[in-house]
């Protein structure tokens, strides 16, 4: 899980973010979901894009409401 | 207000749901939610208290349930209306009486049968057609959307999509619009709501686990991912379905269809079968006339104005083939010798010591009818009757056998999460090690969870953890969960029976008891208007009729002629010498009756009131003493009091009392004059008691009564009301606890003899009743294999231990032993096995404990007989192995849970002798005042309330030699109270002064001191 130092979002969904010095332009959200955690150890509730980039990679990134901090969860290959 | 849930589960969901209805209502309208659908699993238990909040805060409250259909996945069901309700129940019903218990299924036919007149939603990802769908059974799919399609139809089939939040719905969802629009189904949005607010997710997913069976660390199937199934405001599915607002709309549109049903108006009265031509009011007038000759001979013209009054209320109410249902119940059991008594407010009715229900003559006592009944309280008659415990069935059996099994049942009970069980569980989910739970639980003082966080550090056994930090969240969680319901149980003895077959009013379902049960508990099924009996278990009346057996094999004896003034049972009483009495054996009995002196008849019913929390908060008990031994002036604020108020010394002590009160001087009519009582129950702000203050005065004004006496006489009614005691259920229990009294006073032996058969009941454990009976020069006969009974039974001048107590072994294995057993009796352990097989795993158990003793002393010899096989199955010559006492009377106490051959104090005496100890019998003999050390087992630590509100502890002391009562003040329980609670510990060292009543502790240790 890497931390994304810059994500655009309009109305709280992200459409582009920045990954390894690149601009990655989002072309369409494909899933979406929220995932509680351990919340018995005081994890905050994250939310999750999987999301396709216009150069066909797929990412999924996740959102810490908490503290406005974002993720880059996964990278399909 | 807009929008719709259609699928919402509550706690009683059980485990399923985290949320009470009414908290879910209450968030609805907060969210200006208009339409709300309880959608439990398999059942309706939240309906009642649902309807009533949909009720009160203006919500549509509509009636659902969600179900398994057969093993594809589940389905919600709705009500559209009143008539299609019956269908629901019906449908329920077969689901959970067709199938093991606890795995409640619908099948395709069931669905058939009833599901036509339901509305069903698809459900969410455990939904029969979102599951099939991400297990990629498309043509199971399509087979079950076929189905579905031939029982609904296309208007009462709906496609459910949720506002869950997963991954995969956005694939899922299309999926099923795909399908819905291929069948022309409508589509609508819920949230599968199981909890109202986000924040009580935490709790909800604790409580997943417990139903798992899993820690909180574990992934597991079943468990939620996020916090996304509450309450949602409509404006979150405005926002997640905006590009599929025909969703939306569909949702609003069946919402405005569906109709909440009418349960509350109807009325499901028993009918009782009269003889032809005559109706029940006719009938119950007869019988109730026939019963008073029977009850009040020539003083019947005196009596029958007031059973007029009575049947005029019972007819103008409609009870009257109720009371004909009662009164049949108490012949069937008349006639067929069972004992019962009828107990509680029904014995404030004449009409009812009339018919033989109760035997409170109500008449003579003055009792007032309407405590019991009135049209002003348009409430159900509650009547219970105690049974016989070991033939309370055959009542119930006879009720539905008379009535028809389908127009009766029985009554649920929701068992709710109190401290120590919801302590138990979310300790376990949160990975606590059983047995620290296990001490943690049984430590926590009988308190809500709320104090005890809030007292931590004034509750010595607490404040020892050291881990508090972590057991304190963990009560915090219990917090949450406390008073949820947990499970549906069986009410004790609540009866339902209705002339309208029951399945149409609720679902039925079996109990852990295996006992079939309505859904819905004894409050609910007033409201419902289901008329409850309740048929319940008494031990102690089983202990009796033991009891009077064993005396008529002796003598003649009449336990109903039992005379009513008996001065060696009333002397007997005044020396709290009444450990087995029924109701009156409590150490805070037995020190009233120290303090009172009982001598008459009237002592025990005020008694039986006294010893109460409220009473004894309200500090009534010193004066009413005072005033009974006439120490204090008996005054009255009003001459007209002297008659309610003479027979209780001036003091208001009984609920009636306060009902005479406020007719006599405010002329209220009695029944609007036990409203106003029950009001002042209820009423919790000062505001409310000052206007019914002003209500009460204006009303006694206009009668000539000053101000400031109806004042004066409203302030003591006011403080009492909470405190007073049902009269007639007091007098109800005196009658039983004289006569055990009077039965343990003449009868010793024999009345012992039946408490310990009729185990369990009553305050003390088995091995205080030995200490009892040995005191009185009862021997106590160990088990004998030749000549033990299953049961305790007399012998000689004693009474020898039955096989049926010990552990573990079964009834039948113990009466197989006793059958079976030769002419000559058992000679050796395997003599048993070969002709009862069933016993032989029993053996080496009923070797420690002796009862081959009579045979050989060699326990060790026999044992090692029937351990190990020997050659040819011979016996080997061998030098005999006795037991010494130590072990013997530890096998005892392992083995059967009390000392058989000595009580285990006796064991330790020549050591607590040396090291300066008294018995509990020196004790007793040590003037007052004086300090005393003794060693003993103790019983039974408890902190009641107190009037000063500190913690005080009470526990018995108990050694081979008697009882003592201890009493451990606020100051010394922060200093020893942790030897007290907790862990398990059995002997303590004990230091106190001698008082009245036993003694005062100063301090407390363990003993021995090495342990």
């Amino acid at each position: 899980m890497k931390r994304l130092e810059a994500v655009w979002v309009r109305n709280r969904v992200p459409y582009q973010f920045v990954w390894r010095q690149r601009l990655v332009k989002i072309r369409q959200i494909l899933d979406f979901w929220r995932d509680i955690g351990e919340w018995w150890h005081n994890e905050p509730e994250l939310w999750f894009w999987r999301v396709q980039g216009e150069e066909e990679g797929i990412y999924e990134l996740a959102w810490d409401p908490t503290k406005n901090q974002w993720w880059l969860y996964v990278i399909y290959d | 207000m807009s929008g719709a849930h259609l699928h919402v589960h509550s706690a009683f969901s059980f485990l399923n749901g985290a949320s009470m209805p009414e908290t879910l209502v209450q968030v609805a309208a907060e969210l200006g939610i208009e339409t709300l659908a309880l959608t439990d699993d398999f059942g309706v238990s939240g309906l009642v208290p649902f309807l009533k909040a949909c009720q009160q805060y203006g919500v549509k409250g509509i009636i659902g349930a969600e179900v398994q259909v057969e093993s594809l996945g589940r389905l919600v069901l709705l009500v559209p209306d009143t008539a299609a309700y019956a269908s629901l129940t019906r449908l329920l019903s077969e689901a959970h009486l067709t199938q093991p218990r606890g795995a409640p299924r619908v099948s395709w036919e069931m669905l058939e049968r009833w599901g036509s007149s339901l509305i069903a939603l698809t459900g969410d990802r455990d939904g029969i057609l979102a599951r099939l769908y991400v297990q990629r059974q498309k043509s199971l799919l399509a087979a079950v959307a076929e189905r579905l399609s031939a029982i609904f139809g296309p208007h009462q089939l709906f496609v459910e999509v949720t506002t869950s939040l997963l991954p995969g719905d956005r694939k899922l969802f299309h999926a099923l619009k795909d399908l819905a629009d291929h069948r022309g189904w409508g589509m609508v949005a819920t949230a599968a709501a199981h909890y109202a607010r986000k924040e009580d997710f935490g709790l909800y997913d604790l409580m997943t686990c417990i139903r798992a069976g899993q820690p909180i660390e574990a992934v597991f199937p079943g468990r939620r991912m996020n916090a996304e199934n509450y309450l949602k405001p409509w404006s979150h599915f405005e926002k997640l379905f905006r590009a599929w607002p025909q969703v939306l709309r569909t949702t609003q549109d069946l919402a405005h269809r569906l109709q909440p049903p009418l349960l509350f108006e109807r009325r499901f009265r028993p009918l009782f079968r009269t003889p032809a031509g005559i109706d029940s009011v006719a009938y119950l007038r007869h019988k109730v006339w026939r019963g008073a000759r029977w009850r009040y001979g020539r003083a019947l013209p005196r009596v029958w104005p007031r059973i007029q009054h009575e049947l005029e209320i019972i007819q103008q109410m409609g009870f009257a083939d109720y009371f004909l249902v009662v009164a049949d119940v108490a012949e069937f059991a008349r006639q067929q010798r069972i004992r019962f008594a009828g107990r509680g407010s029904a014995a404030d009715s004449v009409v009812a010591y009339c018919l033989g229900i109760t035997d409170v003559d109500a008449w003579r006592r003055n009792l007032l009818f309407e405590r019991f009944m009135s049209p002003e309280r348009q409430e159900m008659p509650d009547i219970d009757l105690d049974f016989d415990a070991r033939r309370r069935d055959e009542v119930e059996h006879y009720v539905k056998m008379r009535y028809g099994p389908e127009h009766v049942a029985r009554v649920a009970t929701y068992q709710t999460y109190r401290p120590r069980l919801a302590v138990r569980e979310i300790g376990k989910v949160m990975g606590f090690p059983r047995d620290e739970l296990d001490t943690l639980a049984k430590s926590l003082p009988e308190a809500p969870i709320a104090q005890l966080l809030e007292r931590w550090q004034d509750i010595p056994e607490l404040r020892q953890y050291p881990h508090s930090e972590r057991l304190q969240a963990v009560l915090r969680w219990a917090q949450a969960i406390e008073g949820l319901p947990r499970h549906i149980g069986t009410h004790l003895g609540g009866v339902v029976i209705s002339h309208e077959p029951l399945e149409a009013i609720s679902p039925r379902q079996r109990s852990p008891k295996g006992i079939e049960i309505l859904q819905f508990d004894k409050r609910d099924v007033e409201e419902l208007g289901l008329m409850k009996l309740d048929l319940l278990s008494l031990p102690t009346f089983s202990a009796i009729d033991i009891a009077v057996d064993a005396i008529q094999t002796h003598e003649t004896f009449d336990y109903d002629q039992i005379p009513r003034q008996d001065s060696t049972t009333f002397q007997q009483l005044q020396q709290g010498q009444s450990i087995g009495v029924f109701q009156l054996e409590s150490p805070a009995q037995r020190a009233l009756a120290m303090r009172l002196q009982p001598s008459t008849w009237e002592d025990i019913v005020a008694s039986l009131a006294l010893i109460r929390p409220g009473p004894i908060k309200g500090n009534m008990v010193d004066p009413f003493i005072a005033r009974r031994q006439g120490r204090e002036p008996v005054t009255y604020l009003h001459p007209q009091l002297e008659p309610i108020l003479s027979k209780t010394y001036g003091v208001v002590l009984f609920q009636e009392q306060v009902i005479a009160i406020a007719s006599a001087l405010a002329g209220f009519t009695p029944g609007e004059a036990d409203l106003l009582r029950r009001v002042m129950t209820h009423a919790r702000s000062s505001e409310d008691m000052a206007t019914l203050g002003e209500r009460f005065r204006a009303k006694a004004q206009e009668r000539g009564i000053s101000d400031t006496v109806a004042e004066q006489v409203f302030q003591m009614i006011a403080g009492y009301a909470s405190y007073g005691f049902n009269e007639a259920h007091a007098a109800a229990f005196a009658e039983t606890a004289y006569r055990t009294a009077y039965l343990l006073a003449h009868y010793p032996r024999q009345y012992l003899l039946g408490l310990l058969n009729a185990q369990p009941l009553g305050y003390y454990p088995i091995d205080v009743l030995l200490v009892e009976a040995r005191r009185r020069h009862i021997d106590i006969l160990p088990v004998d294999i030749n000549r033990s009974g299953v049961a305790m039974q007399e012998e000689a001048s004693g009474i020898r231990v039955g096989l049926g107590f010990v552990k573990g072994m079964s009834l039948a294995a113990a009466q197989e032993i006793v059958a079976r057993r030769p002419q000559e009796g058992y000679r050796h352990p395997k003599e048993i096995a070969e002709r009862v097989p069933g016993a032989r795993p029993h053996l080496a158990r009923l070797i420690e404990i002796g009862a081959f003793d009579a045979l050989t002393r060699d326990r060790e010899g026999l044992l090692a007989d029937v351990l190990a096989d020997t050659p040819l199955g011979l016996t080997m010559v061998r030098e005999e192995r006795s037991w010494g006492a130590a072990d013997q009377v530890i096998a005892d106490y392992r083995i059967l849970g009390f000392g058989q051959h000595q009580q285990w104090m006796a064991l330790w005496r020549p050591q607590v002798r040396r090291e300066g100890f008294l018995s509990i019998r020196q004790v007793m003999e040590v003037p007052l005042g004086q300090p005393v050390r003794l060693v003993a087992l103790f019983y039974r630590p408890h902190r009641p309330p107190t009037r000063s509100g500190h913690l005080v502890v009470f526990f018995s002391l108990v050694d081979e030699t008697g009882v003592l009562e201890a009493r451990l003040s606020s100051r010394g329980y922060q200093r020893f109270g942790h030897w007290l609670f907790g862990k398990a510990r059995r002997m303590i060292a004990v230091a106190g002064i001698r008082e009245v009543t036993g003694i005062q502790v100063t301090a407390v240790a363990p003993w021995p001191s090495s342990a």
